[in-house]
């Protein structure tokens, strides 16, 4: 049947529709729109610049052009020639009828693995503290998990956060969160869109093992001002786009600040020790978002995006005592920075009616500095003695990049084809201390450069409607500290329709890291360190086989399956007793290298109406890693092993201006290495029993603690229910919206630290810190 | 300042956690516990063979449980069996043959139930250190590990040999005449009369461990008061008894557990103190004749300075391991350091036995005096 239809088609005049699909209001260009011709049953999917190009056989066309939350459009019409056909869609106020529609059509264009974050989506779920985030709201899916409560750590098919290539506009973000973890850095209202792939991954993508979550800006309205307001208790934002050329070009700025620090100051205030001693801390959080598109002409494009954002904590300790003989006064300053900041320069041009290059010249980094200052002034009648000392550390990561990038639309086929270069720099941990008497002191990771070079080609090939076929390669070379290496990475994808409500899904991906992250908590601390692949730590490597299946069993109701099966090679691990307070030695002494075993079965139900979306998912899965040297050599389960996760929601639009929703979210507790037992050493030991950092006596020093396995507990189980309510006013141009959230309804106490505790009746306890137990929420949204 | 940083950026980051954060007792599934048999054994040629047999007890037990009825053997390379014999208590056994250097040992542990257990180790040959004169050069030493600043002198120990593979821990320690010679006892009817004045049932629990038995310092006792007593002026009653019931005798010797630690910082390239530990320098090298410390007193340097002469004691204690005995001390430092920091990987530490833990390891242990002041 295949040959067949592939004789049909030849013996035709073959033709091409191409253009561009755009919002009706604003013009933006949209991304991962669909194009589905219904006649001869080909589609394909705008490119991240809204351009699309079918070829098909003359004659009668019947387009369909579907995005999610907009209204579809139908077109037909004959086509003799090459057409070009731009087309406008608007938004659609039965939106979750769209989407029902859209996830259908999506189903026949798109592979397993891939989801398109709708931002629709994001700001409709309960949010946490009042805050819409990108990254918590993908935890809900298959697959994909939460790091510790309240963490906007995204943990994907066993991997760990630095695994996931987080991009916006095409530039690298390492750290994607704010408050030590809690907030991701994406403003959602100056997104457009995200794409998150955990399996199946174009060519295009590498540098990362398990994920790609490719965040979009928006271009700015081309046609008139929009406005946005937000008021919530962790941030306030400001979004403000506008064309600078009507229909031609625009421009977007987008703000976002926390208002924590005004509590913060002000508790540390009104609670100050005492006259003696005084202590004012202050916390803050920012974003910047900026872009600007420009149409040189109909086919050229040119875009300038930036964004800079980061956190900021400082405390002032202030303290003084006066006795007999003098007095003594000291302080202690301490500034903690750090943040990305990334720009994005990216022409983009139509080369005919069916090729497409994308030329992006981008900048990255992320920054972490600490700046302590400490004084100490002795007066007593000797005279004045003044005792100083600064320490500066900081920890730094550079990414430099041109890509050159080809979308190449032949019959039957889809061509992505491309290069790249890039220039990295890494300043893992150093550390420089002034002191008074002249004694300085520098020690740390020297700063280290390095290059990489990738090409990588994609070939998606339809076969008729039932089989579609992705293959392709990428081929990295990397620079390992003088020396190039190379590595070829095989992907495939294979799409089966096997009836018209159920497609099976095949693909098979090898990634390649070549940076890897220093992190005892994987948390999302800015302490954790970036630090680049080396001829002894060669980069971590994985190969992944999934095989899934799409079952629409009818128009509302539909099932995904999906399962998957990964190693990693040349995961790194801490050795025993190391952590980030020792990277003033060489970090790749610090390290052990090991491998990384994850398998699991990922089911997904949804159930969609016109006004209430349900969802169950859940994910059974395995996640193991094994070291050298630690647990004896044996594997054990990873940290964030969860042999269960499920998530089980609902969205419902009660009317047009009320809105609810509610998520509950299961997790199997975390492993974890807990000492249960102990025995008498066999010698004695004169370690201090006060601990010199917190003042807290060790216990026991004459007694070990024994560990049969690592990680062989489990901590309590993981779960908290989410409820939001979202009340909608449009009046005119302006539109109002107030948002009650409740984080963790039922008070769940989830633990975040934990940490044994003898009690004076000598019985030994494990207490746990948990930090979020019940947060209500309430923000107020304005547009106009 | 390593420890002012991560104080304030804790204290910071609490402040944030602190205004919604609570703290509860956790519930941790914990399945039928293992327990593992414990051999404790680090021999050396100056004691008679040792060893003791344990099973790892739960944190929320008190008491360890000792092992009573094994069979204990160790054989030299030479082919000589030492079988040791149960002593009667805390489930330690002895021979009244002595370890000696450059032998190789094995040692097998059968116990009803229980898999043999055995280990291997060796004590090294002997070599004899000195420390050459030194004077006494005060320095500003700048402990990396905590960014502290210590008053130390520098002094070379001198091996009078390459030695191939050197495998040594150093330890500095001082005897105080005026105390070091000094033991105490708590009797049975003292503590009865603690208890008849007031003092609560788990300090009295806590007191018994060390009641008719001779002890190096009557700290232990305060500090059980201080932990276990929270009332102030019962404390204070208490006190004022427990002094005036402890008895107190002189010892004509100067006993190891007399002397008291102070800190030693490696200043070679093959010495190392593990993580925040001042008191230990443990060092492995190849080819090696010397070895650089620092010592550090804050009181003698102060003793000096006003030359206040106390007739102390300054020792250099020089422990020269088999690898098994470096390894065990290395990776039991480590976990005691890194206890309470919840970043830490874990420490597993080391064991040479199979079918058990502990350790079975030889060693060698001379001690230096220094100097008098």
């Amino acid at each position: 049947m295949f040959i067949s239809t592939l004789v049909q088609v030849s013996a035709q005049k073959s033709i091409t529709i191409y253009g561009y699909i755009r919002d009706s209001v604003s013009s933006e260009n949209l991304n991962h729109a669909t194009v589905y011709e219904q006649n001869n049953k080909l589609g394909t999917i705008s490119n991240a610049y809204g351009f699309y190009s079918l070829s098909l056989p003359a004659g009668k066309v019947q387009l369909r052009i579907s995005f999610v939350g907009y209204k579809e459009q139908i077109l037909t019409f004959y086509a003799a020639n090459d057409t070009t056909i731009n087309f406008q869609l608007s938004t659609n106020n039965d939106l979750q009828e769209v989407i029902v529609t859209a996830q259908s059509l999506k189903q026949k264009t798109t592979f397993s693995g891939y989801e398109q974050i709708d931002m629709q989506t994001v700001k409709a779920l309960p949010a946490f503290a009042g805050e819409q985030d990108v990254l918590k709201s993908m935890t809900v899916l298959p697959g994909v998990q939460q790091g510790y409560e309240g963490s906007a750590g995204v943990f994907v098919r066993g991997g760990s956060p630095d695994q996931n290539l987080i991009l916006l506009d095409g530039v690298p973000v390492y750290n994607a969160t704010h408050l030590f973890g809690f907030v991701s850095v994406f403003t959602p209202e100056a997104l457009q869109s995200v794409d998150f792939y955990k399996g199946g991954f174009p060519a295009r993508y590498g540098g990362r093992l398990s994920s790609v979550i490719d965040v979009r800006m928006k271009e700015g309205n081309k046609n008139h001002d929009e406005t946005d307001l937000t008021i919530g208790p962790i941030t306030s934002k400001f979004t403000h786009q506008g064309p600078i050329k009507i229909g031609k070009s625009s421009y977007l700025f987008s703000a976002r600040r926390t208002l924590l620090d005004l509590f913060v100051t002000g508790i540390a205030k009104i609670s100050q020790m005492s006259d003696n001693e005084v202590v004012v801390p202050s916390l803050n959080l920012y974003d910047l978002n900026a872009k600007f598109n420009f149409e040189l002409n109909p086919k050229n494009q040119l875009y300038l995006s930036f964004y800079g954002g980061g956190d900021r904590l400082s405390s002032n300790f202030k303290d003084s005592y006066t006795y007999q003989e003098g007095e003594t006064k000291q302080s202690t300053k301490v500034k903690l920075k750090w943040g990305n900041k990334i720009g994005a320069l990216r022409w983009t041009s139509q080369l005919g009616n069916r090729l497409y290059l994308n030329t992006t010249l981008s900048s990255g980094s992320f920054r972490y500095y600490i700046h302590n200052k400490y004084e100490q002034t002795l007066k007593n009648q000797d005279g004045k003695e003044e005792i100083w000392s600064e320490v500066v550390y900081k920890t730094q990561i550079n990414n430099n990049k041109l890509q050159l990038l080809f979308d190449w639309y032949l019959p039957q086929n889809k061509i992505q084809i491309g290069t790249s270069g890039e220039l990295n720099s890494y300043l893992p941990g150093e550390q420089e201390i002034e002191r008074h008497d002249g004694e300085n002191i520098k020690r740390g990771n020297v700063k280290v450069n390095n290059k990489a070079l990738a090409f990588f080609m994609d070939d998606q090939l339809n076969m008729g409607d039932k089989l579609t076929l992705q293959g392709g390669v990428r081929l990295d070379l990397l620079d390992l500290g003088g020396k190039w290496h190379s590595y070829i990475m095989p992907r495939a994808n294979v799409k089966l329709a096997v009836h018209k409500n159920l497609d099976l899904f095949f693909s098979y991906d090898q990634m390649v890291q070549p940076l890897h992250l220093l992190t005892n908590s994987s948390v999302g601390l800015p302490s954790d360190i970036w630090v680049p692949a080396t001829e002894n730590v060669k980069p971590e490597t994985s190969q992944q086989i999934t095989f899934g299946a799409n079952l629409k069993v009818n128009d509302r109701f539909s099932y995904q399956f999906d399962s998957y099966y990964k190693t990693m090679d040349g995961v790194i691990n801490y050795k025993a007793g190391n952590s980030f307070m020792d990277i003033y030695d060489n970090w790749e002494d610090l390290v052990k290298i090991g491998t990384g075993e994850a398998w699991g079965f990922e089911n997904s139900w949804s159930y969609k109406t016109s006004r209430l979306n349900a969802w169950l998912n859940y994910t059974l899965s395995w996640n193991n890693r094994k070291f050298e040297s630690i647990n004896n050599n044996k594997a054990f389960p990873f940290k964030f092993d969860r042999r269960h996760d499920l998530s089980l929601g609902f969205m419902f639009n009660l009317t047009d201006n009320l809105e609810c929703s509610a998520v509950w979210t299961y997790q199997t507790g975390m492993a974890a290495t807990i000492p249960v037992q102990d025995y008498q050493a066999a010698g004695p030991i004169y370690y201090t029993i006060t601990d010199f950092i917190t003042s807290i006596d060790i216990e026991d020093t004459h007694r070990i603690q024994y560990f049969e396995e690592y990680n062989s507990y489990r901590l309590p189980a993981f779960h908290h229910l989410d409820l939001g309510i979202t009340f909608k006013k449009q009046k005119g141009n302006l539109y109002r919206e107030w948002k009650f959230g409740v984080y963790n309804a039922y008070a769940r106490q989830n633990a975040y630290v934990y940490y044994p505790q003898t009690s004076p009746t000598g019985e030994t306890k494990y207490r746990q810190v948990s930090i979020f137990p019940f947060i209500p929420s309430i923000s107020y949204h304005l547009k106009f | 300042m390593k420890q002012v940083i991560v104080k304030y950026s804790f204290i910071l980051f609490t402040v944030f956690l602190t205004l919604t954060a609570c703290v509860k007792d956790m519930e941790i599934d914990i399945p039928d516990t293992h327990r593992e048999i414990v051999v404790a054994c680090l021999f050396n040629p100056q004691d008679k063979w040792e060893l003791t047999l344990s099973e790892t007890k739960l944190l929320v037990e008190d008491e360890d449980i000792f092992i009573d009825d094994a069979s204990v053997e160790i054989t030299s390379e030479t082919g000589e069996n030492i079988t040791l014999t149960y002593s009667g208590e805390n489930g330690l056994y002895i021979s009244d043959e002595y370890p000696e250097s450059g032998r190789n040992y094995t040692l097998k542990v059968n116990i009803p139930g229980h898999k043999e257990i055995t280990a291997k180790s060796k004590v090294p040959n002997f070599v004899k250190a000195t420390v050459p004169d030194f004077e006494i050069k005060w320095i500003k030493y700048l402990y990396p590990n905590n960014l502290m600043d210590y008053d130390a002198f520098p002094l070379e120990v001198n091996f009078g040999e390459t030695i191939q593979e050197a495998r040594f821990l150093f330890r500095a320690q001082n005897f105080d005449p005026r105390y070091g010679y000094n033991r105490y006892m708590l009797t049975s009817e003292s503590l009865e009369k603690l208890e008849q004045e007031g003092l609560p049932g788990n300090a009295s629990k806590e007191l018994l461990r060390f009641v008719d038995q001779w002890q190096i310092s009557q700290r232990e006792f305060d500090k059980i008061l201080f932990d276990f007593v929270g009332d102030f002026n019962l404390r204070q009653r208490l006190l004022s008894l427990l002094h005036k019931e402890i008895k107190q005798k002189s010892v004509p010797t100067r006993e190891n557990e007399a002397f008291r630690s102070t800190v030693c910082f490696g200043n070679d390239f093959w010495l190392n103190n593990i993580s925040y530990d001042v008191t230990t320098v443990i060092g492995e090298g190849e080819n090696i004749g010397s070895a650089n410390l620092l010592y550090a007193n804050a009181n003698l340097k102060y003793s000096m300075e006003n030359s206040q002469k106390r007739n102390v004691e300054f020792w250099l204690e020089i422990t020269q391991g088999s690898k098994d005995y470096i390894d065990y001390y290395r990776s039991y430092i480590l976990q005691v350091s890194q206890r309470i920091n919840p970043y830490s990987e874990p420490v597993i530490v080391h064991t040479n036995l199979k079918n058990a833990t502990g350790i079975f390891a030889g060693y060698n242990r001379q001690m230096v005096l220094l100097f008098t002041y």
